[in-house]
């Protein structure tokens, strides 16, 4: 508990002020041009003006009043990203199969209660419900395992 | 990377093909072919590839694969195509859109006249210059009069550098006129300002015109080809009036990745022309307008070339170039 | 041409056994993919196309169809259940739907979802019946000028949906415009923010961004407060019941859903997504319990998927009168229609009348049979997704990644996957509602691009756009709304402030 200022409501702010300097400065390459003519450069570099402003308006809604710190989950957070990673790069590696395989398991390491029995029942079936469903009854042109990559 | 991955649409003919029971291989091809189409499902692109695989699968007795590769304006399916083996086993759809492209960008991830093989072409269709219902002409002339005379006037293309951007601004150069391209994300939101009456013209291909033509929602007012097509023969062309030797036509021609053993490409084109000349599939091209167009692989590759060097003139000439 | 006899010859045509019988397996396998979460109705239309190549024209889009209308609804189910929505037109759905899950009223939460998606979706099918020629032609109407208003006046009405907190809403809807910028501008073909690859220049996917902001970051809030999902309860015809409060305030916001979803339907370019925001903003402003809402209120449900449904239905009127698709899902409907070698436009409807009679009656039977599908089944799909949550995200992980790579094949898409469900995690920890980003990235390119073309056309002379009937109302209701807004947000903070700062110093 903080007492002077609200901490999730700075942060909103911080970040939305981040985003909008992001777009502004990028938006520097690019051409502004007439309104008439509007260059590629024109909306994003108003959106990020707006965006910096409204970043700055929630930050004023953050001061003196308190709040919380937000509670960061770094466990769910690595097991879920690193699955969706997993999927993305064995996809195109090894086909379908085994990449659901490898993103299950690794989601299910993000599961404190989920013992090493129920992640290889849970991904093996997971992997061949994937194959049949999507590969053999939808035939989608996804390559099920290595051999058909 | 899934040529032998059998999709459903051509999962019938491979079944077909067995039940015929027993043709012979020929060399070539012994497996399924891929045709990449750069371009999402339904677009013109990928129509004509479905027809000519579909009819190229039932000659060989082998599937043919259509692979949609969408993405950055045909970049990521060329992209990956000069990346497979060039064994005659992945090959692409490409349309004069391809060559424009290369006239138009500098940031593409290949060389568009090196790392590709041109195999065959495949057939072309004129534009129509579609104007809105009530505009204030009679013919092509005073059609050519009204938009040199006024500086207010603007007209629909669907993209920078795209075929309707660079017809636009060759009529423009043609006639002395300044009308103003507005871009559009496609044919057919660029048509319905037309008929609202938004802008004055667009330029866009039979297929999606001529059906608004017939429902006078749209007045055809010319063709951007040398000759007048039988789907349409009351429309004028532009090069029989007054703007002779004015041609922008959409045409599509297969490619290979580069370093293709020549044996396999004549294989292909002969194939390929074989379709071609078939009945059903000029009567496909009808359709649209469109006629079919067989040639050697040296006459695409030469067709190509002549296409590259002709729009990277317009491209200079009308400034039309990626910033 | 006589109506009756259309409608009769169209009803002959959809209640032949073949298509009736792939009617309702298009209903049934929608109903499956929408209600797998993670799996929205685009990514369920492009799987299930290649099955319909075979098929007789009019078949193969009576399933398809049914599998379009069948997947908005599954959509439903997961958003209501799990706040997994399928598609971008259901995240407004979670709104309300999941609150009432988590006080153990999904069965009247799922009720109400078919008895409002019925109506909505009859709605839509008597405008296409009845109306179709006559809407085509007053779409026209609309033009650059008229699009960038009303595009300006949804983006405006969905950021003032979270009304607790304006400026975080204004905020996430400029952050979805700004991301809507990514990708080659069409007027100058300079590619913005793309960090050079070639797969953001069509923009970031939208699939990929919609089902990391929602599906991914759900997921990991979830395991990381270890839900073992306890809200899920059987969900008996009884339990479906609704209170006589809710019933007496449900029709009218279902009816005046219908009507703006009908109307957004039938315009190009707009589709579901903007229908459902405004109908529930819409109910939020005239509703006397306007506290209620995102709390479990029956008008945050009704009002939004009678909406969602009558647009999914009037959209047609767009692809089959004009030929121009009002979606990315109808793109791949109007792709499955070329492929028959049948083109959609003005003709349609006197060169193939029994194409499009058929589909309109299949349209109706479809919905029935939704209906009849889903008022007793709806306690089969609740326990497809009543599998324990530990074994069922990693599942929803799969068929996300799966999904979203089937749409393009591009595995770079999953990337982005990825990161949006880091994103949407963030913004959740800092309390920001993501319905109104994901809304400014669906309207942002959209104002931008009839913005440009309105001064194009018009030379740069702004005062047009107020000149102009259509755009000029409807920008002077938007600043209306705009004011509105800043009163909430300077009265809010007042109040706030009194209230946390006094309970502090106790």
């Amino acid at each position: 508990m903080t007492r002077h200022f609200d901490p999730v409501e700075l942060l909103a702010g911080l970040l939305i002020v981040a985003i909008g300097a992001f777009f502004f400065i990028g938006a520097q390459d690019f051409s502004m041009g007439t309104v008439a003519r509007m260059g590629p450069g024109y909306v994003p570099r108003g959106l990020g003006i707006i965006g910096i402003g409204l970043g700055l308006v929630i930050l004023t809604g953050a001061v003196r009043v308190p709040g919380y710190w937000p509670h960061f989950s770094f466990r769910a957070l690595a097991a879920i990203l690193g699955s969706i990673a997993v999927f993305g790069v064995l996809l195109i590696q090894v086909g379908l199969v085994g990449a659901t395989l490898a993103a299950s398991i690794t989601a299910m390491m993000g599961n404190p209660d989920a013992g090493w029995r129920m992640i290889a029942i849970t991904s093996v079936v997971l992997a061949l419900l994937c194959w049949v469903l999507f590969v053999l009854l939808l035939q989608l042109p996804i390559p099920a395992f290595w051999w058909d990559l | 990377m899934n040529t032998r991955l059998i999709s459903a649409s051509v999962l019938a003919s491979g079944i077909a093909a067995l039940a015929a029971g027993g043709a012979l291989a020929q060399e070539f091809p012994s497996e399924p072919v891929t045709i990449v189409v750069p371009f999402s499902p339904g677009g013109s692109n990928d129509i004509v590839a479905r027809q000519l695989g579909q009819q190229l699968s039932q000659m060989w007795d082998q599937p043919v694969v259509i692979d949609n590769r969408p993405g950055g304006g045909a970049t990521i399916g060329s992209a990956y195509l000069a990346e497979q083996d060039p064994d005659g086993y992945t090959i692409m759809i490409a349309s004069v859109t391809f060559t424009m492209n290369a006239a138009v960008r500098d940031d593409l991830p290949f060389n568009p006249r090196e790392d590709f093989t041109p195999i065959a072409l495949i057939g072309q269709v004129p534009l129509v210059v579609g104007a809105r219902p009530d505009i204030p002409v009679e013919d092509v002339a005073s059609f050519f009069e009204y938009i040199r005379g006024s500086d207010a006037l603007s007209y629909g293309a669907t993209g920078m550098g795209s075929i309707q951007h660079f017809a636009g601004e060759l009529l423009n150069q043609a006639v002395g006129a300044q009308v103003q391209v507005v871009q559009y994300p496609g044919g057919g939101p660029a048509m319905t300002d037309v008929m609202g009456g938004f802008i004055e013209y667009s330029i866009g291909s039979m297929t999606q015109m001529m059906p608004q033509v017939e429902a006078g929602n749209i007045r055809p007012i010319a063709l951007t080809s040398l000759e007048r097509s039988p789907a349409a023969p009351d429309i004028p062309t532009l090069n029989e009036s007054g703007l002779e030797g004015f041609e922008v036509i959409q045409w599509w021609a297969i490619l290979g990745p580069d370093g293709m053993p020549e044996d396999v490409v004549e294989t292909l084109n002969s194939s390929i022309n074989d379709v071609l000349t078939t009945e059903e599939f000029t009567k496909f091209l009808a359709n649209d307008g469109g006629t079919p167009r067989p040639m050697s692989p040296q006459e695409t590759a030469d067709f190509m070339a002549a296409n590259y060097d002709r729009w990277a003139e317009v491209a200079e000439q009308a400034n039309i170039v990626a910033e | 041409m006589d109506i009756w006899s259309n409608i009769g010859d169209g009803f002959s045509t959809a209640l032949s056994v073949t298509n009736l019988s792939y009617c309702l397996l298009g209903v049934f396998l929608g109903t499956f993919f929408g209600a797998l979460p993670g799996i929205g109705s685009l990514a369920a239309v492009t799987m299930l196309l290649p099955i319909t190549y075979y098929l007789e024209p009019t078949t193969a889009l009576v399933m398809l169809a049914g599998v379009y209308y069948g997947a908005e609804y599954g959509g439903s189910i997961s958003s209501i259940l799990l706040n997994l929505p399928g598609t971008p037109s259901n995240a407004v759905t979670c709104l309300d739907g999941y609150p009432m899950t988590q006080q153990g009223r999904s069965g009247v939460a799922l009720f109400a979802t078919t008895i409002a998606s019925f109506w909505g979706g009859t709605f839509g099918i008597v405008m296409l019946y009845t109306l179709s020629p006559m809407i085509a032609q007053w779409a026209l109407a609309f033009g650059p000028a008229e699009y960038f208003a009303i595009m300006v006046f949804g983006l405006v009405a969905a950021a003032t949906v979270t009304q607790d907190a304006p400026a975080k809403g204004l905020a996430m809807v400029v952050v979805g415009m700004s991301l809507g910028t990514v990708g080659a501008d069409l007027t100058t073909g300079v590619a913005r923010y793309d960090f050079g690859n070639f797969e953001l220049h069509d923009g970031v996917s939208f699939i990929a961004l919609a089902m990391g902001l929602f599906g991914v970051s759900e997921i990991i809030l979830s395991i990381s407060q270890k839900i073992d999902k306890p809200f899920i309860q059987a969900v008996t015809l009884r339990s479906m019941i609704p209170t006589r409060d809710e019933v007496r305030r449900s029709p009218m916001p279902m009816l005046r859903g219908a009507g703006i979803g009908a109307f957004f339907g039938a315009l190009p370019g707009t589709g579901p997504s903007i229908a459902t925001f405004i109908g529930y903003a819409l109910e939020k402003r005239l509703s006397p319990h306007a506290d209620q809402f995102g709390k479990g209120a029956i008008e945050g449900i009704m009002s939004p998927e009678s909406a969602n449904n009558a647009a999914v239905q009037a959209a047609f009127i767009p692809t089959m009168t004009l030929g121009i698709p009002g979606s990315a899902t109808m793109a791949v409907m109007m792709g499955a229609l070329l492929i028959h070698g049948i083109q959609p436009g003005p003709q349609l409807m006197s060169e193939n009348p029994e194409i499009f009679w058929g589909l309109a009656a299949s349209f109706w039977i479809g919905n029935v049979l939704l209906l009849i599908l889903n008022i007793p089944l709806i306690g089969l799909w609740v326990r497809l997704l009543k599998v324990p949550y530990g074994i069922l995200y990693p599942a929803v992980i799969c068929f996300i990644c799966i999904g979203v790579y089937t749409v393009r094949t591009s595995a770079f898409d999953v990337g982005l996957v990825l990161f949006f469900g880091f994103a949407g995690y963030v913004l959740r920890l800092l309390r920001f509602e993501l319905a109104p980003l994901l809304i400014g990235f669906i309207l942002g390119p959209m104002v931008e691009a009839n913005f440009k073309r309105a001064m194009l056309i018009y030379r740069g002379d702004f005062m047009t756009l107020l000149e102009r009937p259509i755009s000029g109302s409807l920008l002077t209701l938007t600043g209306l709304l705009l004011l509105w807004s800043v009163w909430v947000i300077i009265r809010n903070r007042r109040e706030r402030r009194q209230l946390l700062v006094g309970g502090a110093d106790d």
